[in-house]
């Protein structure tokens, strides 16, 4: 087992910067997860981690040896893949036993060790099929018994679970979880899906172009996201975004589309514009106007099972010049969606129909942005910037909110 | 037209191209099985008396089993050198990050057409300064020459059907970079080594004019040359010539039939995903 450590690590695609300088410590034993949009660099990442990606600058560490100049097979780790990269030619058994027989370990014992992962990993009657005659999960099986029959310093996986039917890839990912915290090994674990991020990992890093937006335990990520990107990427349904202005510094006050704020903030952002960031479970929807919620109409409604599950997407009323759409994931008390009738007729716009959004729960923005909303400024010139006001657990909020709730 | 029709109708056609294809094959094995008087009887006799004697000569008198070594020889090192370049080239073209790689598979296609006379004469004379004039590297080296892009293109386009996890798999699991191709890249790659080697083979086993060009000494002549030399100035022997032709075909023959399977999926390769 051991720590990984990037010191100010960069790579570059021919003039391409594909990662901009890293620096990162990956703690011994630890779940660590790097998650992002595809084309991020995180596959990247993982892959200078194994040495088949040459470093373009900085050094990477294992423990306190740098391995920049190792070759993947001199650096002591094991890597899954998407595709599991089963040597199809070979069966099951001899897929398994590759890495030991590249070791050149004698055979009686590759053939126990071979017997020891199968047991562990239900693949005792498999061992003379080749991988074309093997269901999804169970080439998954295999690639992962190919990793660990090495006990690697060092475990590498690159989507893992991503061509895996959606039954299946909750299953394993308990799989996982629970084989990490058996084995202890230090395990890096690449993804676009954030729900598989928060629910395996110690620790998440959010990349956006090259960059780490975010990096902290995945509870963390989600309720304090430190910048747009990071709050629009984690989270399902994705967070909503308003815009709003500063009206005044001390105490602080927001305007969101003529409703007032004022929540309390560690820093005050920098400039009079901000974004305010509100999780979709945190707008609790009415059937019945309450004067003091925003009026909508509710566009879609898309249930997922369970009554909190579902999303329901809703259009503000217009309010100055905008049509804002809003989701949300939290019915009215009691009630469920039923309240409140789903698609676009022309029923929709009937005073019945209209809806309220109650609360804004508002988290807080660092008002150091990352990349993402400088871009955007960059590009239009007009998108107001950084950050944002009360976090969750901001007890005058809740207070303030409650207080609406109740009127 | 109704579906038995259409049926009949199709192998009708077959058969007809089939017939055409196989005829001259037909036509001399018919007459290596004939006696010299079946042979230049008129009318022509269709059917042969299944005499060997045109075989039994083509060896004794014209030394056919000579030029078949020959041919084993020259096609055989060919075959192999070729393949071997042609393994480490398409694995660089496919996998490496090299620049102007287009550049490089185009100049090979390029190569590759031009018409053999027209390097015949600098070719002649880059062998004779070497002294390699009817020796068999003298046959051997234009033939890998000529044969190379036929093999890298080949090769490339395989290595790169295979999906690069596999290598990256390898190189994790402690193979280096010439490991992880010889265990996991080439055996995965097999129909298009087999099309690649057999392709080459039947070329250089088949080829004439250079042969006839480089090698005028009898000890190194090759098949073709070989064959086409028993014909004398007042003679013709035609049963002999016929015999020797078979003898010629048949080792190509069969092995088209022995890696039927490969060789299809190899010429089909990247037509549909696997």
């Amino acid at each position: 087992m051991a720590e990984i450590r990037f010191e100010k690590v960069a790579k570059r695609f021919r003039q391409v910067s594909v990662i901009k300088e890293l620096n990162l410590t990956i703690h011994d034993g630890e779940f660590f997860t790097f998650v992002g949009p595809s084309g991020c660099g995180k596959s990247t990442l993982l892959n200078m981690i194994a040495g088949l990606e040459p470093v373009s600058e900085g050094r990477i560490l294992f423990d306190a040896k740098v391995v920049n100049d190792l070759s993947p097979k001199d650096r002591d780790i094991a890597m899954v893949f998407q595709s599991y990269a089963l040597y199809p030619h070979m069966t099951v058994f001899e897929n398994i036993a590759f890495p030991l027989r590249m070791k050149k370990v004698p055979k009686n014992r590759i053939s126990e060790e071979v017997t020891r992962i199968s047991g562990l990993l239900g693949l005792a009657d498999l061992l003379q099929r080749k991988p074309k005659e093997l269901s999804g999960g169970q080439r998954q099986r295999v690639a992962l018994g190919r990793a660990l029959i090495r006990k690697p310093e060092v475990f590498l996986m690159d989507e893992p679970l991503s061509n895996l039917d959606a039954r299946l890839r909750i299953g394993m990912r308990a799989e996982l979880k629970k084989l990490h915290q058996e084995l202890h090994i230090t395990t890096v674990y690449v993804t676009h899906d954030q729900s598989e991020a928060l629910s395996l990992s110690n620790r998440i890093a959010v990349i956006h172009r090259g960059e780490i937006q975010q990096c902290g335990a995945p509870r963390e990520v989600y309720g304090k996201p430190a910048n747009v990107f990071v709050g629009g990427f984690i989270g399902s349904p994705p967070m909503n975004f308003v815009h709003g202005m500063i009206r005044k510094k001390t105490p602080l006050e927001i305007e969101c589309n003529g409703r007032e704020f004022s929540p309390s903030v560690e820093r005050l952002p920098v400039s009079d514009k901000v974004i305010v960031g509100i999780r979709p479970e945190d707008i609790p929807v009415s059937s019945a106007q309450t004067g003091t919620g925003i009026e909508g109409t509710v566009m879609i409604t898309e249930p997922a099972g369970s009554s909190t599950g579902s999303i329901l997407t809703g259009t503000e009323r217009p309010s100055g010049d905008t049509h804002r759409q809003i989701q949300s994931c939290r019915p009215e008390k009691g009630r469920g969606w039923s309240g409140l009738p789903t698609g676009f007729s022309s029923s929709m716009l009937t005073p019945k129909n209209a809806c309220s959004i109650l609360t804004y729960i508002i988290h807080k923005f660092s008002d150091e942005c990352g990349g993402y909303i400088r871009d955007i400024m960059q590009k239009t010139q007009k998108i107001p910037l950084a950050a944002y006001v009360l976090s969750s657990e901001d007890m005058e909020f809740r207070k303030l909110f409650s207080s609406l709730e109740a009127s | 037209m109704s579906g038995r029709a259409k049926r009949a109708g199709f192998y009708f056609l077959t058969l007809v191209i089939v017939f055409f294809s196989l005829l001259p094959f037909l036509w001399f094995l018919d007459t290596s099985l004939k006696t010299q008087r079946e042979v230049t009887a008129t009318p022509p006799e269709l059917f042969p008396s299944g005499s060997l004697h045109s075989y039994q000569s083509a060896i004794e008198q014209y030394n056919l089993l000579h030029y078949v070594k020959n041919s084993i020889i020259v096609a055989g090192a060919t075959t192999l050198i070729t393949l071997i370049i042609s393994v480490f080239a398409g694995y660089a073209l496919a996998r490496l990050r090299i620049k102007y790689k287009g550049v490089i598979m185009g100049s090979l296609l390029l190569v590759s057409m031009f018409p053999q006379i027209s390097i015949a004469g600098p070719v002649w004379k880059i062998l004779q300064s070497f002294g390699w004039l009817n020796t068999y590297q003298g046959l051997i080296l234009p033939y890998v020459t000529l044969t190379l892009p036929l093999g890298v293109w080949i090769l490339t386009s395989f290595f790169k059907e295979l999906p690069e996890e596999l290598e990256k798999a390898a190189r994790v699991d402690g193979c280096s970079h010439f490991q992880a191709l010889f265990k996991i890249i080439v055996p995965l790659a097999a129909p298009g080594v087999f099309t690649a080697a057999i392709l080459i083979f039947i070329y250089a086993w088949n080829e004439f004019f250079f042969a006839l060009l480089i090698m005028t000494q009898q000890k190194y002549q090759t098949l073709p040359v070989g064959i086409a030399l028993f014909q004398g100035q007042y003679t013709m022997p035609w049963g002999e010539i016929a015999a020797a032709s078979t003898v010629a075909t048949v080792p190509l023959v069969l092995l088209v039939f022995l890696f039927q399977k490969r060789i299809i999926r190899g010429l089909s390769a990247g037509a549909v995903k696997g």
